[in-house]
This record gives C-alpha cells, sequence and structure tokens, in this order.
C-alpha cells in the first residue's frame, strides 16, 4: 500500500514538472484546454468545426495550442479532467456537452470558459460571468410528429443517461409531450455497457428516443441492435454519424455550434470579456431520414417526412 | 363499378376531344379563319395533391360541358410564368388562379376574374401568417433580426408578398443583412414543417393550407405562433379571356354560380372541398396589386 | 334375365355417366385452367400497361422542366393512367400473396404519385425538388422492379399452369379415350355375358328334350340361373318329372289293374265282335275249368250258357246297343256243373273295333241267401204276429196264475183238488215259458242285466230240465267263478234249451258233461270277442253229432233236424248270447257228441252282488196299493193277492185315472204306500207317462213297473224312469209280496 502511494505521488510530481515545463516553453502562446462529454461524435465534430475555425489564427499574434480532455462522463472523470486543465494553467476552457460544462464550472476556477453541446442551455441557468457558449435546442416535438407519421406510437422508449444532465432534461421534455399526446414511456438509463442487457421485451415500446447522451452514443449499435430485433424504429437528436441505423434524426449542425464557439474564443482571446459575448441558443437543424432502415424495418414514410428531410439517407 | 366504366368512357371521349381540339387549334392557329369557339381550356395551378385535383377538377370540366355546347377541357400549369405564357399564346381561356397570379395575369393580360370559390368551411378568402416556434422567443420584427426566414414562392402573395410588404412598410428592404438566412420552402405546408422543424425560426404560409394542418394535429398549433396576418385575399379567382363570347363568358358565370343549386353540382363542389361560387371583381386584387408594386421582385 | 338385362345396361351407362361426368370435370378444369391463363395473360397486358405507365411516367419525371420535358398535363394524365393501372391489377388477382403484392403495388403507386405531387408541386428549394425527383424516381423504380418481379412470378405461374393445363387436356384425352375404351369393353363383355346367359340355357333345354325324345323320362336340367331361363327349366323339369310320374302311375295302374283282375274272384273275359276271346283271367278259368291258353284259342260262342244257346245270340247285340248290360244266367262248367252266374257285360269301340268286357260272378250263394232271407221276413211277420198273441196269452196266464196261485194258497194241501191245481199251475207255467219265448223271439228284446252267479243258474236249469232222464249231470265248476250281468231268466232259457237239445240228442242216457270256467279273452282273437274275462260254459252231450253241413246251419232261425222242431231253439239261444255281448260256438264229431260253448262277459265290479231275492218267505204288509192296469183280470188278481198280503188295493185302468187318484188320495192325506203301473195301456196314457206326471205331484212316490215284456228296454232301466222296482207278468204272490215289501220299506232305492 505504502508503495502504491509512493508511486502515486512520484508520477504527480512527474506531471507537474512537465506541464511546468510546457508552460514555460509556450510563453507566445494561447493555451486552451477542451473537455468533451466523452468521445461523443457529435462533440468531436464540434471540435472539429472549432479547430478548423481556430487553425491559422494568431490572435495578437500569440499561437493558439488546444489541450483536449475527454473523460468518461461521470461526474469524477470530469471533475478530474477540469482539475488536470486547471493545474495546467489553460487561458481558456472549452466544454462540450452538458456534464462537461457542469463539471468545469463547478471547479470554480474563474479561467473564461466557453461552452458548446449544451442542450438548451437557457435552462442550466449559469449565472457565472466568465461563463459563455452556444447551446442548441432540437424541436423534439417535431421529431415525435414525423416518428408518429411513420408510425402509430403507444409506447414510447426513451433511451436516457441519468449521468448526463441534459440528456436527463431531454427525458423529462419528452415525458410532457408524451402525457400530451397520449402516449406511455418506458424509461431506459443506459450508464454503462451492463444496463444494455437489463433491456428485456417489456421495455421495447413502439419505438425508440435516444436522447443526446455520450454514454448511449458509444453504445448506440448494441442499443439499436435490441431494438431492430424487435422491428421498432429509433429517433435521436444526435446525429447517426456511425450510421447505427437511426431512422429519424433531428439535429442542430454541429459545425455551427463549433463555429460560433471558435468565433466566442476567438473575442476572448482578444480581450472580450466572457459575459460581454452574448450565450447563445442554436436552432437551425437538419432533419435526416434513413429510408433503407425504414425500408428494413418494412416502414413506409409519408411523401412529406422525405419531402422535409434536409438528407435522405438511401 | 360503374363510376369506373363511366370515368373509362370519360377517358377515352376525352381523348377523342384532345384529339379534335388538337385539329381545330391547328386549324385555328394556321388558318385563324373561324371565330366560333369550339372548346374551352381551362387551366389549374397546382396544390399538395396535383393528381387528386386534376381528377376531382375533371369532374367539374365535366359537369361544366354537359351544360354547355362546347367542351370544357382543363390543363395543369405548374409555373406561374406559365400562366402567363399560355395566356399570351392564347392557349388558354380561363384559369383557376391563386391571389398573385390572378393579380398578374390581370396586369399583364386582358382578362376577367368572374367567380372565386367558396370553401367548406364558406370562406372565399385566405390570409397570410407570419409565424415562428412557441419557444422561439421572437415576438415582434425585432426579434426576426439575424433569424432564418422561410417563405413559400416568391410568386404568392400568402407567401413571399405580403411578409415582403411588411418588412418594406418598416423599412426593411435587403432581407439578406436582417435575416441570417431566408429560402423558399416551395409549398405552405413545407414553409409550416420548416419551422416546425427549426430549419427556419420564421415562416409564412396562406391561413388555409395552416389551419387545415394545425387542424388535423392540433399540436402543431400549440407549437406555433403567429406573429403578424394579413387582410384577406381572394384564394382562387376563376379568369377568364375578355375576348370570350359576351354570352359564353354570362353562361359560364351563371352555371357556376349556380352550381350549387342541384345536387349533382353540389356533389361536384363536395368533391373539390368547395361550397359554392361567388361574383368576383377586378377591385379584389387591387390591393394586391398596389403590393406587388411595392415591393420588387427578390 | 329381363332385371339382368335391364342392371347391366344401367352399368354400361353408368360406365358412360361417370365417365361424362369426369370428362366434363376435367373439360371444366380444363377451360378454368385456360381461362386463368387466359386471365394471366391479361393480368400481364395489365401489369404491361402498368410498367409502360411508370416509365412513361419516370421518363416524363427525368425529363419535365428540361426541352424534353412534356407539358403538365401529359405527366398527369400518365399518372392517372398509372393510377387505374394499378386499380385494374386488383380487379382479377384474388391469390393472397399476390394479392398482397397488388396492394403493395397500389400502396407504391399511390405513394409514388404523392412524391410526384409534392416533386411538381413544389416551385422552390432546388435541392428539395431534387430530393423529391429522386425519391420519386426511386419508387417509380421500385414499382418497375416489383411489376418485374410479379411478372417472374406470373410468367412462372404462367408456365406452371400452361403445363398443369397441357396435362389436364392430356389427362382429359386419356380419360376420354379410357371411357369409351372402357365403355368397349364392358358392352363386349355385356353382350357375351348376355350371349351366354342366353344360349347357356336354351342348349340346355334342348339337350333336355332331347334326353325325354329318347325316354329318360323324369330327366332334370341342372342349370342353376337365376333369371327367367331358371324358371322355364324348373317349369320343363316340373314337367319331366310330372311326366314320369304319371306314366308310372299309369303303369301301375295298369299292373294294379292287372292284378285285380288276376286276383278277382269275378271271372273276366274279353273279346271282340266276332267272339274271339282275347284276354280271361284265372277266376274264369276255375269258373269254367279250361286254361288261359285253352280260353283263348276259343271263341265265346264255343262256352255253353255264353254263346251256344241260339238265344243268346241277341243279348250281345243288346249289349252292343246298349253299350252296357247285367245279365244273369246259368252256365256250364267244362265239367259239366252248372252255376248260376251274373255278366256285367261292356261294350267299347276301340281303336282295333269293338270289344266286350264281361266280369262274371258267381252268384249261387247270393241267391240262396236271397231265399233265406225272404224266409226270415216271413217269421218276422210271424213273430210280430205271434208276439201280439202271446202278450194278451200272457195276460190271460196271469189270470189263470194268479188264481190258481191263490187257490193253492188257501186250499188245503189234502185237498183233491190240490194236485190237479198243481199240475195246472205247472201246465200254466210252461205256456208261460212258450210265451216268454215268443215274446222274446219276436220282440228281440234287450236282457234286463243284473248280476248273476252262473254256477246256481245252470245247476238249476239243467237239473230242471233232466229231472226224471236216465242221463246223469256232471259239473265241472272252478272255483272262484266270476260274476256275470245278466238276464237270468233268458240265461237260463239258453241253458235250458241246450240241454234239452242234448237230452234229446242221448235219448238212451248217457253223461252230459257241464264245465264253467273263468277265460281270458285276448285281442284278436278268433272269437270276435271284445278282449277282457269272460266266464266259458260248455255243455259236452255224448249224442250222434252234427255232420258239418248242418253244423253250418245251426245257428240259422228254423234249421231244425227234429221233426217236432220249430228251428228257433239254438236261433234264440244264439241271439240271447249275443244281445249279451258274448258268442257261443259248437263242436261236434259225428258219432262222438257235441259241445256247446257259451263266452259271458264277466261282472266288472265283482262284489256288487244282488241280493238274492229268491228264498224269502211271503211279506205280509199294509196299506192302500193303487194299481193301474187295462186287463181287467189282471185287476181282480192282483186286488185278490194283495187282500191276501194285507193290503187295501184301488184300481185304475189307466194313466189318467191312476193320477186323479193318487192325486186325490194324497189330498186327502191318506197317500198310496205304492203304485203298481202297468207299461203298455192301449190306446190310453201308459205307466211310462204316468209315472212322470206321479213325481210332479208326489216326487216321494214309490211306484212299481210291471209288464209282460221282461225284455221291455224301460223293464231294464226302470231307476231311470223314476220306478222304485218292476214286475213280471204273470206274477206270482210270493214276488209280489216282496216287491211291495222292500218297495214300501224303502229297501230299493
Amino acid at each position: 500500500m505504502k508503495r502504491k502511494i509512493s508511486i502515486t505521488f512520484f508520477c504527480l510530481l512527474l506531471f507537474c514538472a512537465f506541464l511546468y515545463h510546457e508552460t514555460a516553453a509556450a510563453a507566445e502562446e494561447i493555451l486552451i484546454g477542451v473537455v468533451m462529454t466523452g468521445k461523443t461524435p457529435y462533440y468531436e465534430a464540434m471540435h472539429e468545426a472549432f479547430s478548423d475555425s481556430l487553425r491559422g489564427r494568431t490572435p495578437n499574434g500569440k499561437q493558439i495550442k488546444i489541450i483536449v480532455q475527454r473523460p468518461f462522463p461521470d461526474p469524477i472523470a470530469l471533475s478530474n479532467a477540469a482539475r488536470k486543465l486547471i493545474a495546467a494553467d489553460v487561458d481558456l476552457i472549452v466544454s462540450y456537452g452538458s456534464p462537461a460544462t457542469l463539471a468545469v464550472i463547478q471547479e470554480k476556477s474563474g479561467i473564461p470558459l466557453v461552452y458548446a453541446g449544451v442542450y438548451d442551455p437557457e435552462s442550466l441557468h449559469i449565472a457565472e460571468p466568465e461563463v459563455t457558449g452556444c447551446g442548441y435546442k432540437v424541436p423534439i416535438s417535431s421529431l415525435l410528429r414525423h416518428l408518429r407519421s411513420l408510425k402509430q406510437v403507444s409506447i414510447l422508449s426513451v433511451a436516457y443517461s441519468s449521468l448526463e444532465e441534459d440528456s436527463v432534461r431531454q427525458l423529462d421534455e419528452i415525458s410532457a409531450l408524451a402525457i400530451e399526446q397520449g402516449a406511455s414511456l418506458q424509461k431506459i438509463n443506459i450508464r454503462s455497457h451492463k444496463d444494455l442487457t437489463n433491456i428485456g421485451p417489456k421495455k421495447v415500446g413502439d419505438a425508440l428516443f435516444v436522447t443526446g447522451s455520450a454514454i448511449i452514443s458509444e453504445l448506440l449499435d448494441p442499443l439499436l441492435l435490441v431494438f431492430r430485433e424487435h422491428g421498432q424504429p429509433s429517433v435521436g437528436i444526435f446525429p447517426d454519424v456511425k450510421d447505427s441505423g437511426v431512422i429519424i434524426t433531428l439535429y442542430q449542425i454541429p459545425k455551427e455550434q463549433g463555429e460560433k464557439a471558435a468565433e466566442m474564443i476567438y473575442k476572448l482571446m482578444l480581450g472580450w470579456q466572457p459575459n460581454s459575448v452574448k450565450r447563445e441558443i442554436l436552432r437551425d437543424t437538419e432533419l435526416v431520414f434513413n429510408l433503407r432502415e425504414a425500408k428494413i424495418l418494412g416502414l413506409k414514410p409519408q411523401i412529406n417526412l422525405i419531402s422535409e428531410s434536409t438528407k435522405v439517407i438511401k | 363499378m360503374t363510376l369506373k366504366v363511366k370515368q373509362e368512357n370519360r377517358g377515352f371521349s376525352r381523348y377523342i376531344s384532345y384529339a379534335v381540339l388538337f385539329l381545330l387549334l391547328f386549324i385555328v392557329q394556321n388558318t385563324g379563319a373561324s371565330e366560333k369557339q369550339e372548346e374551352l381550356l381551362i387551366g389549374i395551378e397546382p396544390e399538395h395533391n396535383i393528381f387528386d385535383q386534376v381528377e376531382k377538377y375533371r369532374l367539374l370540366a365535366d359537369y361544366l360541358s354537359r351544360k354547355f355546347d362546347i367542351k370544357i377541357r382543363l390543363t395543369v400549369m405548374s409555373r406561374y410564368g406559365e400562366v402567363l405564357k399560355r395566356f399570351k399564346s392564347r392557349r388558354l381561356d380561363g384559369a383557376f388562379l391563386s391571389s398573385y397570379t390572378a393579380t398578374m395575369a390581370l396586369k399583364q393580360l386582358n382578362l376577367a376574374p368572374v367567380v372565386s370559390q367558396v370553401n367548406l368551411q364558406n370562406i372565399s378568402r385566405c390570409q397570410s401568417y407570419i409565424f415562428v416556434r412557441r419557444d422561439s422567443g421572437i415576438k415582434s420584427v425585432n426579434d426576426m433580426k439575424g433569424k432564418n426566414m422561410v417563405f413559400v414562392d416568391p410568386a404568392t402573395t400568402e407567401g413571399y408578398l405580403f411578409p415582403a410588404v411588411l418588412l418594406h412598410k418598416i423599412g426593411i428592404t435587403e432581407m439578406n443583412t436582417f435575416f441570417n438566412r431566408y429560402f423558399f420552402a416551395g409549398s405552405h405546408a413545407s414553409a409550416i414543417f420548416n419551422v416546425l422543424d427549426g430549419k427556419a425560426d420564421i415562416g409564412c404560409a396562406k391561413s388555409t393550407t395552416f389551419n387545415r394542418l394545425t387542424a388535423k394535429d392540433p399540436s402543431m398549433k400549440s407549437e406555433l405562433l403567429i406573429v403578424a396576418e394579413s387582410q384577406p385575399f381572394p384564394e382562387t379567382t376563376l379568369c377568364i379571356r375578355k375576348d370570350l363570347p359576351a354570352e359564353l363568358q354570362q353562361k359560364l358565370i351563371s352555371v357556376l354560380l349556380a352550381i350549387d343549386a342541384s345536387e349533382s353540382g353540389r356533389e361536384i363542389l363536395s368533391k373539390i372541398d368547395m361550397n359554392k361560387f361567388i361574383n368576383a371583381t377586378e377591385s379584389d386584387f387591387d390591393s394586391i396589386s398596389s403590393m406587388i408594386d411595392m415591393v420588387a421582385k427578390p | 334375365m329381363k332385371k339382368k338385362i335391364l342392371l347391366l345396361f344401367l352399368v354400361l351407362f353408368l360406365v358412360f355417366l361417370v365417365g361424362i361426368v369426369i370428362t366434363l370435370r376435367m373439360i371444366y378444369q380444363t377451360t378454368a385452367n385456360l381461362d386463368s391463363l387466359i386471365a394471366l395473360h391479361k393480368v400481364e397486358i395489365i401489369r404491361q400497361d402498368l410498367v409502360i405507365n411508370v416509365q412513361s411516367v419516370q421518363s416524363n419525371l427525368y425529363t419535365t422542366g428540361t426541352m424534353f420535358g412534356k407539358e403538365l398535363d401529359g405527366i398527369v394524365d400518365n399518372v392517372l393512367k398509372l393510377r387505374l393501372a394499378a386499380n385494374n391489377c386488383s380487379n382479377c388477382h384474388h391469390e393472397p400473396k399476390v394479392a398482397q403484392d397488388i396492394k403493395e403495388l397500389q400502396s407504391l403507386t399511390e405513394q409514388y404519385n404523392e412524391a410526384l405531387s409534392f416533386f411538381i408541386t413544389s416551385t422552390a428549394d432546388v435541392q428539395r425538388i431534387e430530393r423529391l425527383q429522386s425519391i420519386a424516381a426511386d419508387i417509380g423504380d421500385t414499382i418497375i422492379e416489383k411489376s418485374q418481379l410479379m411478372a417472374l412470378t406470373a410468367n412462372d405461374s404462367l408456365h406452371k399452369r400452361s403445363l398443369e393445363a397441357a396435362r389436364k387436356v392430356i389427362r382429359t384425352k386419356i380419360i376420354l379415350v379410357g371411357t369409351i375404351v372402357l365403355a368397349f369393353f364392358v358392352a363386349f363383355a355385356i353382350a357375351v355375358y348376355l350371349i351366354k346367359s342366353i344360349s347357356k340355357p336354351i342348349y340346355e333345354l334342348i339337350e333336355a328334350t332331347r334326353k325325354i325324345k329318347k325316354g329318360e323320362l323324369g330327366y332334370t336340367s341342372s342349370y342353376s340361373g337365376t333369371d327367367e331361363f331358371r324358371e322355364l327349366i324348373s317349369s320343363f323339369n316340373a314337367m319331366s318329372i310330372a311326366l314320369k310320374k304319371n306314366t308310372d302311375e299309369i303303369f301301375a295302374h295298369m299292373v294294379r289293374n292287372q292284378t285285380i283282375l288276376q286276383a278277382s274272384i269275378d271271372g273276366f273275359v274279353l273279346f271282340d265282335v266276332t267272339g274271339r276271346i282275347l284276354d280271361s283271367n284265372p277266376a274264369l278259368s276255375q269258373m269254367l275249368g279250361y286254361s288261359k291258353e285253352e280260353l283263348l284259342q276259343k271263341n265265346i260262342s264255343d262256352i255253353e250258357g255264353f254263346g251256344s244257346e241260339s238265344k243268346l245270340e241277341g243279348i250281345w247285340t243288346r249289349v252292343k246297343e246298349n253299350n252296357s248290360m247285367i245279365l244273369q244266367m246259368e252256365q256250364c262248367s267244362k265239367s259239366g256243373e252248372m252255376t248260376s252266374v251274373e255278366i256285367s257285360a261292356t261294350y267299347a269301340e276301340m281303336e282295333d273295333g269293338g270289344n266286350f268286357f264281361c266280369f262274371i260272378r258267381d252268384i249261387s250263394e247270393r241267391k240262396k241267401m236271397e231265399a233265406d232271407q225272404l224266409k226270415i221276413q216271413k217269421l218276422d211277420s210271424i213273430g210280430v204276429l205271434a208276439g201280439g198273441i202271446a202278450h194278451d196269452f200272457n195276460n190271460i196266464l196271469a189270470g189263470i196264475l194268479g188264481y190258481i196261485d191263490l187257490s193253492l194258497i188257501q186250499l188245503d194241501q189234502s185237498s183233491k183238488i190240490h194236485p190237479f191245481l198243481l199240475i195246472a199251475k205247472k201246465a200254466s207255467q210252461r205256456a208261460q215259458g212258450l210265451t216268454q219265448q215268443l215274446l222274446t223271439f219276436s220282440k228281440g228284446g234287450a236282457p234286463v242285466k243284473q248280476s248273476v252267479a252262473l254256477e246256481k243258474l245252470i245247476t238249476e236249469s239243467t237239473s230242471f230240465v233232466l229231472s226224471g232222464s236216465n242221463i246223469k249231470a256232471e259239473y265241472q265248476i272252478q272255483e272262484n267263478l266270476l260274476m256275470i250281468e245278466g238276464d237270468k231268466g233268458q240265461l237260463s232259457q239258453v241253458i235250458q234249451n241246450i240241454t234239452i237239445n242234448a237230452k234229446q240228442a242221448m235219448p238212451d242216457g248217457g253223461n252230459l258233461t257241464i264245465k264253467v270256467e273263468n277265460v281270458k279273452i285276448a285281442e284278436h282273437d278268433p272269437l270276435s270277442l271284445d278282449p277282457g274275462d269272460y266266464v266259458k260254459t260248455t255243455i259236452i252231450d255224448q249224442g250222434p253229432g252234427i255232420d258239418s253241413k248242418a253244423l253250418a246251419k245251426i245257428f240259422d232261425p228254423y234249421f231244425t233236424t227234429k221233426p217236432t222242431g220249430n228251428g228257433l231253439g239254438l236261433a234264440v239261444c244264439h241271439s240271447i248270447v249275443m244281445k249279451h255281448h258274448g258268442c257261443m260256438t259248437v263242436d261236434s264229431t259225428v258219432g262222438e257228441g257235441t259241445s256247446f260253448s257259451i263266452y259271458l262277459p264277466a261282472l266288472m265290479q265283482q262284489n256288487q252282488i244282488a241280493g238274492v231275492l229268491s228264498g224269502s218267505p211271503v211279506q205280509m204288509g199294509d196299506g192302500r196299493i193303487l194299481i193301474m192296469d187295462d186287463e181287467v183280470c189282471i185287476r181282480e188278481v192282483l186286488n185278490a193277492m194283495l187282500s191276501y198280503l194285507g193290503y187295501q188295493a184301488d184300481f185304475a185302468k189307466d194313466g189318467e185315472e191312476a193320477i186323479a187318484c193318487y192325486a186325490k188320495a194324497k189330498q186327502s192325506g191318506q197317500s198310496y204306500a205304492a203304485v203298481i203301473l202297468d207299461l203298455t195301456i192301449p190306446g190310453g196314457m201308459g205307466g211310462k207317462e204316468a209315472i212322470v206326471k206321479l213325481c210332479e205331484i208326489d216326487p216321494a212316490v214309490k211306484a212299481i213297473v210291471s209288464s209282460g215284456y221282461s225284455n221291455d228296454p224301460i223293464m231294464a232301466n226302470y231307476q231311470e224312469y223314476g220306478f222304485r222296482a218292476m214286475i213280471t207278468k204273470p206274477v206270482d204272490t210270493d214276488q209280489l209280496s216282496r216287491t211291495l215289501h222292500e218297495v214300501i220299506k224303502g229297501e230299493w232305492s
């Protein structure tokens, strides 16, 4: 035990030495720490747009350096990642997703924070002045309407993760809508892979709604497999980047958020105060219909759905 | 089955009629000798389901053919521009036109509006609605700035003219700068769905389509907020060439106005979701005409 | 056969019918298949129509808006045609799978229309329009693809059905040909069977007639069919059997007739009109003394008696004229012996001319019997006359005897007249016996039967006859001799008559053996007696014997060998014994003696022995006695006797008077102690009728019947008529006293 503690201490010293060396070496650069909620393709897309937007830019002649943390989206891991960035003395922090954003805010480091990929950030009521960013809002009701045009839904299964705050809020919103539309809900809480094994036939309703969650994004393939086996379609508010077979996705274009976040961080790098950079909610959406998957499941889409889709996967 | 046979027969006779008409038109065009009106070619503007629409309007055309000595034939016009072109080339005797097209046609051609359609809700006119998602936070024109706007089509009163005039009136003439983005959905329904899906923040559409869709799915209404609405415009008006024989014009008007008096007439009307026809005048289109004059075509 | 023929034709008809039904069914199926093939072809046309329409629309879709594009009207028309085509599809298909496909196709078409509609009506948003165009095109492609797939399936089905239809056509052909061939064979089989069925019994019949013709009468065919021929052949068999039976019967009849003719005791002769003897029987040979061979050599006229006499010549002519006649004549035999014969002659015309059939019967005995019968009839007349005389005479004798009896009772025996009276009484008694014999003979009356112990009766009767003669009677009487039932008087008369004959047969004296014994007569005894116990009495004398000729006639009436005999004795004996259901035989050897045997039936109940009446003293009595009798002398004698016996007598001359007297006396309270009623009152009510009335007046009346005819049936069975006793006239005082005593005292019941 003593030995283990000694090794841990030694490692920590080594890491601190490394960080010091880096900081010293880059006296003329701006260090941006990025915390991403999991290795989520949606956030990765945002980050890619973010990075692309900043590439080649030298605010006040300074080089931009980005350190990315992609911890597992549980609060401790996220906190650890935030602490690491704080310890690395980053100039700015960018967070993707609500859990990451909240974890950074919780550390109260005073480092300006730009968030992105936060669902309906207004409902988070972030008071901290050093925080700005762009969130997104997807009309879930519209997504459900398109789902209804595809098939009658009496029981709607909702996959969410209680570990992710925005996923839970989406669940609440869906619950309210389901009550309005007279459908019952089957809540499927996914915190780890083993939760998938608990999905029995009773949990499989007439369709699956996949909330925006990092964990679920990672486990999307096995999750959809369960529903596909029962012939049930799924909809989601994250783009189906891995082509897992989500039939309808209505999502905010991640690139826009990435670019917007880059724009915001650039302003901060130029010396803007975070509270002078207006927080935004992006609502511009893409509707993607997976006709191929619909055919596999024997669903006949109304032409209106195809007509209104911005993209149809054939 | 009988109906089907009749339809087939009608279809068959229709083809013959087409052939005959083609021949006659050919003769008329080449000789220009005869002034005798052998058939009436009426155009219709496509709506959401063009084929159903044509089938239904054909019933009306058949009805009218029975009432007249001459054959009434229908033709579908896809584009606003086509209407004017076909009228100009004398290939059209009349057409059921939306308010914008009618106004433009009246302005440019020697046409006369004769009757307007009254729908099942007993309404002959429709409005233009400007709407947003209820959760968008947009409440006034000022809130629209920097947002995404969806129009229907530049050649529509409700789907473009009215909101453009509205913006114009408050001094917004450059939409490109006022809106983050604006685009044309291509149909009234699509404009509504674009807003619902979040592809646009603001949309406009004609009230009849808006009401039809929201009546079908009430949740839409709860999600949308109408932020502005226009005065009523005639929805669909039959405009005919003024140079048609006066007697024929009169007869056409009287037959259409009296169509709801007969059982068979009412039956046909109900199939095209109509109650009756009412008289239309050129003055019905004055306001639209002035609106067109106000805004330049995008 | 009719049924069989009908049945076979029915079978043939059914074979045809089945063939026709199967063929029709196959044709129906085949045409149905062909119809469905045509339908499939139509479907194929519709499908092609659909595909063409889709392709047209697809073409429109890709070219619309271009310089090659059609106007919208064309597109709309094409789409509407497509819709019609799609709808037409559902008008013919019915199989679930196909129907489902069609439904899908229709759905796709509608989707296609919708997509097209969206595409056409979209006026802005190029990307959207392109998307819609692409989607519509995809759907169109799907429709075409699906249609092609369906076409493949349909073609496959078409091919299969075509093959199936072809197969069915071939099968139908085979069945049709098969039916015709089968029908031909069935018809051929039926024809062969029918010919065989008809020819076989006919051949059988021909064979049977041949055999019968050959003489095999009774031949029967063994044909075992179940048709009409069987009936015909069984009728034929019956005919054959009947023919044989009849022939046999005729033959048997002939044999029987011949036997009868040969065995007949009557002679038979058959001769033709020329008199040539054709046939005769042994009886004739015996009768005439000629052998049959001799007779067949003769002419009827050669035989003496038949034709030798010229007077008989005309007889055969008369027989011929009358066809038959019965003749009587004297016939002379070969030995010259004459016999009376009766000839039953019949003339009959036969194929070979006229023939005479004659039956000749010896009627000598019959003629003699007829003579005897005539004699008996004469005697019967005499008997009736004698009976009448005997009755009156008996009454007279009753008076004579009565008075003699009274005189003897009242006369002192020492008187000189006494012996004379005794002689007179005896003479009178003999006269009475004679009248009794006459009465018995004339009336042939039934015996008045009572239990009789023969031993005493025989000894008394024989000793009475033999007293004073030199004949010694030797009695051999079995111990425990059975009693018999009989009329003592009559039986006594029988014994006496035989004994008298024996006494007369032994004038010089000798021994008369009298055996009395019990015998048992078995069945079929030659004596022709009923089987049972009998008492046999044999009286054997040592007289000269009787020759056989006389012996045969010994019991005939009026046959006698004695110059003074009347020939009635043994005839009466025989008659009496016969009436006692017994029999009497005689056996005699000339020079040795004669023995008569009398068999009398033993009494069934031996213990019922009637009380012996004789020997009792005169019974005196008192009381009033009513006597009814028409004869004054009888009334007077009875009055004298009754007065002597202590009774008071009243008289009535007939029944009416007697009834009146009895009624009167009963009314006065002085009833008669007894009534004596004469059985026969000429011209008035007799005892038989009177007793009926008296019984009505007084059921307890004590009446006694009296008659001279002791063998009258009423006398024998008086109790059945209501009498208490009977007395036979002439009556003596002793008998009267006893009878009255018994009746009044009630000892007789």
